[in-house]
């Protein structure tokens, strides 16, 4: 290098990245190392573009053609998204037809509180068959009997108690 | 270029002709010079897969070749954090390796041309990676440095410092063609 200022604008200038700069363009027409420089620059450009000229090999350019990839694969998670929605779906449909139904456990009735003893007892009430009261038959009133009663109150008689 | 990136994303045959016929070299080029000639292939057809599997992702708004070569570049990165540096081929070997690249090369080449040719490729395989990577972002790529630095994140100031230190080695390693 020829002269240490300005480096990053010589790569600019020498590439061809640089607008006008006042202090830069006014250093480089007073500084011949940098204006060297930038040709140097130039010159490492230009023959590497010369000597930089190889070609895609016939051979990998046939592979590349003949094995054209596919287009953008959905990722993994979206290709097994169906696969996994079945699964939860038999889960959820399956899993309940295995499980039997197990009645509560038994509670304490010490241990239960007024209103769920209650409800406890309303419950069992409810399950037990119902059974109904043996009918009575309707005694056929005793005439006899009170029609006797009578004449005796009227009487006021009493009875010894040899008659009793 | 719009047609190109359409074509790619509808999966047309022709549009990926295309994009090997129009980047295979540069691409192929860029590679070459960042993993070295024995893995060039597999990194590049890597290269072209990623591409086109990546294409729905591709912005139109963004340069495509920015695209391209941020795709290129990171497999090379990653390719040589995985392996060690070849050290096998010779950077002049890798230079000139093939009959068929001297021969397009061009038989009007003179000896002189070829040896600087040779010296200048040999010093750029010889470059620190962070000094390469911007060397061949800019003159394989033809990328501006602005999209080099976001690349490469970093600060436009560091790309533009590798840079001139990647010159100052090309430039050294010619000094022996002037004098």
């Amino acid at each position: 290098m020829e002269c240490e200022r300005f480096t990053e604008e010589k790569v600019l200038l020498a590439h061809g990245e640089i607008g006008h700069q006042a202090d830069f363009d006014a250093h480089l027409a007073d500084c011949g190392g940098c204006r060297i420089d930038v040709e140097e620059i130039r010159d490492v450009r230009r023959r590497y573009r010369a000597g930089s000229n190889e070609t895609l090999p016939p051979v990998l350019r046939d592979r590349l053609l003949r094995h054209r990839p596919r287009l953008g694969r959905a990722p993994t998670w979206q290709r097994f998204a169906p696969i996994a929605a079945a699964a939860v779906l038999m889960i959820a449909l399956i899993v309940p037809m295995l499980v039997v139904k197990q009645p509560p456990a038994a509670v304490p009735l010490e241990t239960l509180s007024d209103e769920l003893y209650l409800k406890n007892v309303t419950d069992i009430k409810k399950q037990l068959p119902t059974i109904e009261p043996p009918r009575r038959e309707a005694l056929p009133p005793d005439a006899g009997f009170d029609r006797s009663l009578r004449e005796l109150k009227k009487k006021k008689l009493t009875l010894t108690e040899d008659e009793w | 270029m719009a047609d190109l990136v359409r074509g790619l994303q509808a999966g047309q045959a022709e549009a990926y002709e295309r994009l090997v016929r129009d980047y295979g070299d540069r691409i192929f080029r860029f590679v070459r010079r960042m993993v070295g000639d024995r893995h060039a292939d597999d990194v590049t057809q890597e290269a072209f897969v990623r591409i086109h599997r990546s294409i729905a992702s591709y912005e139109p708004g963004g340069s495509f070749d920015s695209w391209l070569f941020t795709i290129a570049n990171n497999l090379c990165i990653d390719h040589i954090r995985r392996s060690r540096p070849e050290r096998s081929a010779t950077p002049l070997d890798a230079l000139a390796d093939s009959v068929a690249d001297r021969r397009a090369a061009g038989a009007l080449e003179s000896i002189e041309d070829r040896e600087v040719r040779d010296a200048l490729l040999a010093a750029v395989h010889r470059l620190p990676p962070d000094q390469k990577q911007v060397f061949l972002l800019r003159e394989e790529a033809g990328l501006p440095f602005k999209e080099i630095a976001r690349i490469m994140n970093c600060p436009l100031n560091t790309a533009l410092g590798r840079m001139h230190y990647a010159m100052e080695h090309l430039r050294t390693s010619l000094k022996a063609f002037r004098e």
